[in-house]
């Protein structure tokens, strides 16, 4: 269950880059929010395990400097569950906009579902510093990975989570990721417009700005 | 022993946990268990030697992912892995009276529409193991761990069609009391028994007290025997080991020995001794006897509808007499369809009837593809419309969940071609009360052919519950007294024979003014008489009204809490404060995305204006400033959408004048668009689809996950200078640009424009595309600088 989404979060995903939706926009969030939170069964799971074990390939320079000085990577993956797809598609019958308002809403919540298995996983090491969500896809982190990754958490059967032939998460709205767990001090930097799906046409980006995300 | 006389015993006792028991003994980091069977024959063998000493009646084999799929990447064949497996699993048992069970699991891909595994590959997968496993020398087949209904269709219809091996189907459902896809406990037993499989129930996930509630509900459901293989609690988040001990679940067990519970075993975190302390355990419990009753039922994989009271199906999905509908048929404009659907269901339906026969099309694809795409929006059975044998098949194999098929009538023949389907694949049917002489006039001559049917029906191994009887509706205008004769053998159908009745309501008026006024009466005279599923158009409040009023009347509906719901509710614009104000114009209306209100000024507009003057002088210029305000940033995504969408209300409205008046319509420009192969998301594609259609483009929407043969043959007979490619995936990109490939080779001349998030101008132009469109809007600016500003379609 999601109380409730994060509609500051599903606003900037619209484009709204201060998180503050017009008026159109926000009678929409309002009138979808209380139906994705319905629809959402959300399922997360971790596995910790010390790098140099890590089950899944680390391929690439990124994963490998997001890794930098930490003994242990925390695996995780999430879903919003399959419901959610169902109701993002009938949308697309019955109201377009509605339907990019619920892909908005969910892109939202999903996050908000790693958030709170992240927050997991600080208060099991509390000693332990912690770096942001890397998924396959950013920089130079291949796709090609998922499949290991999936098996390495037992994914298809504890979260039904599965990949396609194209290295796309089924439901669509799922996250597979990499935190570098350390217990020396480290520097937490910001995830930025590397995780971002709208990084290629953000506005704020091209003049060289930033959200704040 | 085989399986038919272990199921003469009070309990068949499973096996315990098998990865989990491989994990205890060594420190294997396989990516795949089934590996094992090569790479440490020894350990799986003992495994499952110690599960036959605790006393297992059936041991699986280490087969749980052996398929095509998963077995890929490690050079191993399904078939060399499966037949390895069970030779190691028969020498483990050997001495033992124990059988051993080909294991089946999920391919570990989702089927559509989720996923991109088509229902037919998954059927073919399955296949493969089946008819090794049965060559390898399994005694039977253990279709477990799954949570998608579909997808154990696709297992146990590959298994019952070749192979003779009795199957034994097993799904995991969380906390929630689903499975992860959804699917009910209740609508799986429907649905598998209907199937006929030959035991059905649940494992893994949870432990023995909380799969409590799940297994009561499918024992109530279902006849056959019910299997339970829960895990030993649940595992410790930090060391993984589970929480039950042997002793602990023993007890826990005992309890589902005593509803009657047949097969019992153990999922992740038991061991033998699990196995051996619940065999114990149960020694000497008396099952309680099961009281199962056999009720009228369908289902889709997560709903069941009960026939307990007026269901009502939604008769809108059909072409006969309907322009639109055959034109979408004939243009495969799926998305009309689904549309028709929804409208139904949110109106009230509760069974949709789906009929697509035209003879200008190849029916049994058609259907197949309407089914498929119901199924991915909406939640309601489906009765399947035909007369084909051959259409009412292919629909019956892809349909997820128990559907009705209409129908059958008391003609041999088609008894003999049609009942065989309806028992292999579990459904419901109706019985039209007709034969080779034709309609006959009175009630009695009626039941007469009811009970044929309902005889052949049994013959064939249906049961009673299962047939629904049509006394058939005449044209009151017609035969007047025909009326009183139909709701006479409704009568006698519904309280004599025990049978659950269908009628068609809406011929009764053909003929006659005020055709809304008869139709309601004589639904409410029929659901007096016990007519239970009246297939009407929901749309029609009196007619949806009717049924909502009987089931107040007649006690169905319980302190009238349906009814009050269904009318206290006022429409979203009704509430919504909007005035109606006189100086509201076609584009505040547009611009504010009220649809109402545009359709209101645009009916009065025809009034007095000519419809291309009300295109060209009201809705382009709204269209045009509500894409500048879009450009400039005054306005965002789901505002542009919603003024489009507003904006094809008044086409649809002009549209339909047009045609009235006797002009011709001309289509726009045709312009292809797809998701290419491998890509599944297609949100961007259908926005850029909703903005061309509002510009007068006649888009020609491929779908998702497109082949590339597809997207050039589309292209090439609808002679469209403009192709339209979406891909969100990095990894999508390679059949973008095959496509654009094959389209170039293909010699025919179009422009293509791509779009979708990983792309860039420079990565566009790189793969051969002529336009970048950068979102929605810049796929509509490309459009009219290829083709040509606003299409005059008029």
């Amino acid at each position: 269950m999601i109380e409730r989404v994060d509609i500051k979060q599903a606003a900037r995903l619209l484009g709204f880059h201060d998180g503050v939706p017009d008026e159109v926009t926000l009678r929409l969030i309002e009138q979808y929010e209380p139906i994705l939170a319905d629809a959402a069964t959300p399922r997360y799971r971790y596995i910790i395990s010390p790098v140099e074990k890590c089950p899944v390939p680390l391929i690439g320079n990124d994963i490998q400097k997001h890794l930098e000085n930490c003994e242990n990577v925390a695996l995780l993956c999430a879903t919003l569950g399959a419901k959610t797809d169902t109701l993002i598609r009938s949308a697309q019958i019955t109201s377009m906009a509605g339907a990019v308002v619920l892909d908005a809403l969910a892109g939202a919540a999903i996050e908000q579902v790693c958030d709170k298995c992240e927050s997991e996983i600080a208060a099991l090491y509390p000693n332990m510093q912690m770096t942001y969500r890397f998924s396959p896809g950013y920089g130079d982190y291949p796709l090609s990975v998922q499949p290991r990754f999936l098996l390495a958490l037992d994914a298809v059967r504890r979260t039904g989570i599965s990949v396609t032939e194209s290295g796309m998460l089924t439901p669509s709205k799922s996250v597979t990721a990499i935190i570098g767990m350390s217990s020396n001090k480290m520097e937490r930097t910001r995830r930025g417009c590397i995780s971002c799906s709208v990084r290629e046409k953000c506005t704020l980006r091209e003049k060289g700005e930033h959200c704040g995300f | 022993m085989d399986f038919k006389e272990l199921l003469k015993k009070d309990f068949i006792i499973l096996d315990g946990g098998q990865g989990t028991e491989f994990q205890r003994l060594s420190d294997f980091s396989y990516e795949i268990p089934e590996m094992l069977n090569f790479e440490n024959e020894q350990l799986v063998g003992s495994v499952i030697r110690s599960y036959a000493e605790a006393g297992s009646d059936i041991v699986n084999a280490a087969t749980f992912g052996a398929n095509s799929v998963k077995l890929r990447p490690f050079g191993v064949s399904a078939e060399q892995m499966i037949a390895k497996a069970l030779s190691v699993a028969k020498e483990a048992v050997a001495g033992y009276d124990t059988l051993v069970a080909l294991d089946v699991s999920t391919i570990g891909q989702l089927l559509e529409p989720t996923g991109t595994l088509s229902f037919e590959s998954a059927y073919d997968l399955y296949k493969e193991m089946a008819v090794a496993g049965e060559k390898s020398g399994a005694d039977l087949v253990f279709i477990e761990t799954m949570t998608d209904l579909l997808e154990v269709k696709a297992a146990l219809l590959a298994v019952k069609e070749n192979t003779k091996l009795p199957v034994l189907c097993s799904m995991t459902f969380e906390e929630n009391g689903r499975t992860f896809t959804g699917c009910s406990p209740s609508a799986m037993a429907l649905a598998l028994e209907g199937l006929s499989a030959d035991a059905v129930g649940v494992n893994c996930s949870l432990g023995p007290k909380a799969l409590l509630p799940i297994v009561e509900e499918i024992l109530s459901v279902t006849k056959l025997p019910v299997i339970v293989k829960p895990n030993a609690g649940l595992p410790d988040p930090k060391t993984g080991s589970f929480a039950l001990s042997p002793a602990v679940f023993a007890e826990e067990m005992r309890e589902y020995a005593r509803l009657g519970v047949k097969l019992l075993g153990g999922c992740c975190g038991t061991t033998p001794e699990h196995i051996r302390q619940m065999k114990e355990a149960v020694s000497g419990i008396v099952p309680s006897v099961r009281k199962t009753e056999k009720k009228s039922a369908v289902c889709t994989y997560s709903t069941v509808v009960e026939i307990d009271r007026p269901r009502i199906i939604g008769e809108r999905i059909n072409p006969t007499g309907k322009k639109l509908f055959k034109q979408a048929l004939l243009e495969n404009n799926i998305d009309y369809i689904l549309s028709q659907a929804i409208e139904q269901v949110n109106a009230g339906a509760d069974i949709l009837d789906v009929n697509v026969g035209l003879p200008e099309i190849d029916e049994k694809e058609m259907m197949v593809r309407v089914v498929k795409a119901l199924q991915s929006v909406t939640d309601v059975p489906l009765q399947i419309d035909s007369t084909k044998p051959e259409v009412i098949e292919a629909a019956l194999r892809v349909y997820n969940g128990k559907p009705i098929v209409n129908s059958v009538n008391g003609e041999d023949a088609v008894l003999d071609a049609i009942l065989p389907l309806i028992k292999k694949y579990g459904a419901a049917v109706v019985g039209l009360t007709l034969d080779s002489g034709g309609i006959p006039p009175k009630a009695e001559q009626r039941i007469e052919i009811a009970k044929k049917i309902i005889d052949r029906a049994a013959y064939y191994g249906i049961d009673k519950s299962d047939v629904y009887i049509d006394c058939l509706v005449l044209t009151a205008s017609a035969e007047q007294e025909a009326v009183m004769e139909t709701l006479r053998a409704v009568d006698i159908a519904a309280n004599q024979l025990g049978v659950k009745t269908v009628l068609g309501c809406s011929n009764i008026s053909f003929g006659l003014p005020e055709r809304e006024l008869i139709n309601h009466t004589f639904l409410a005279m029929a659901l007096a008489r016990g007519l239970t599923l009246p297939i009407i158009n929901p749309n029609i409040r009196s007619m949806m009204g009717t049924v909502r009023a009987y089931k107040v009347l007649s006690g169905v509906d319980k302190n009238s809490s349906e009814f009050v719901r269904a009318y206290s509710q006022k429409s979203a614009e009704e509430t919504s404060g909007v005035s109606a104000a006189s100086e509201v114009t076609i584009g505040y209306a547009i611009a504010n995305g009220l649809k109402g209100e545009a359709a209101r000024l645009t009916e009065r507009l025809l009034l007095t204006a000519e419809p291309m003057d009300i295109v060209s002088n009201e809705l382009i210029p709204a269209l045009d400033k509500i894409g500048a305000d879009y450009e400039s940033g005054k306005i965002y995504l789901p505002q542009l959408i919603m003024s489009a969408e507003v904006s094809g209300v008044c086409f649809d409205i002009i549209k339909a004048a047009v045609a009235k008046s006797g002009g011709v319509q001309q289509s726009g420009e045709p312009i292809v668009i797809a998701t290419v192969k491998g890509d599944i998301h297609d949100i961007g594609k259908n926005i850029v689809k909703v903005l061309l259609e509002n510009y007068g483009y006649q888009v020609i929407d491929l779908g998702k996950d497109v082949p590339e043969s597809e997207i050039v043959a589309a292209t090439v007979k609808h002679k469209a200078k403009l192709v339209g490619l979406s891909a969100l995936m990095t990894t999508t990109l390679p059949a973008m640009k095959e496509t654009i490939a094959q389209l170039r080779a293909s010699g025919h001349d179009c422009a293509v424009m791509v779009g979708g998030a990983v792309l860039t101008p420079d990565y566009a132009a790189s793969i051969g595309a002529d336009h970048y469109a950068r979102d929605a809007k810049g796929a509509v600016d490309i459009a009219r600088m290829v083709l040509g500003g606003v299409q005059n379609n008029l």
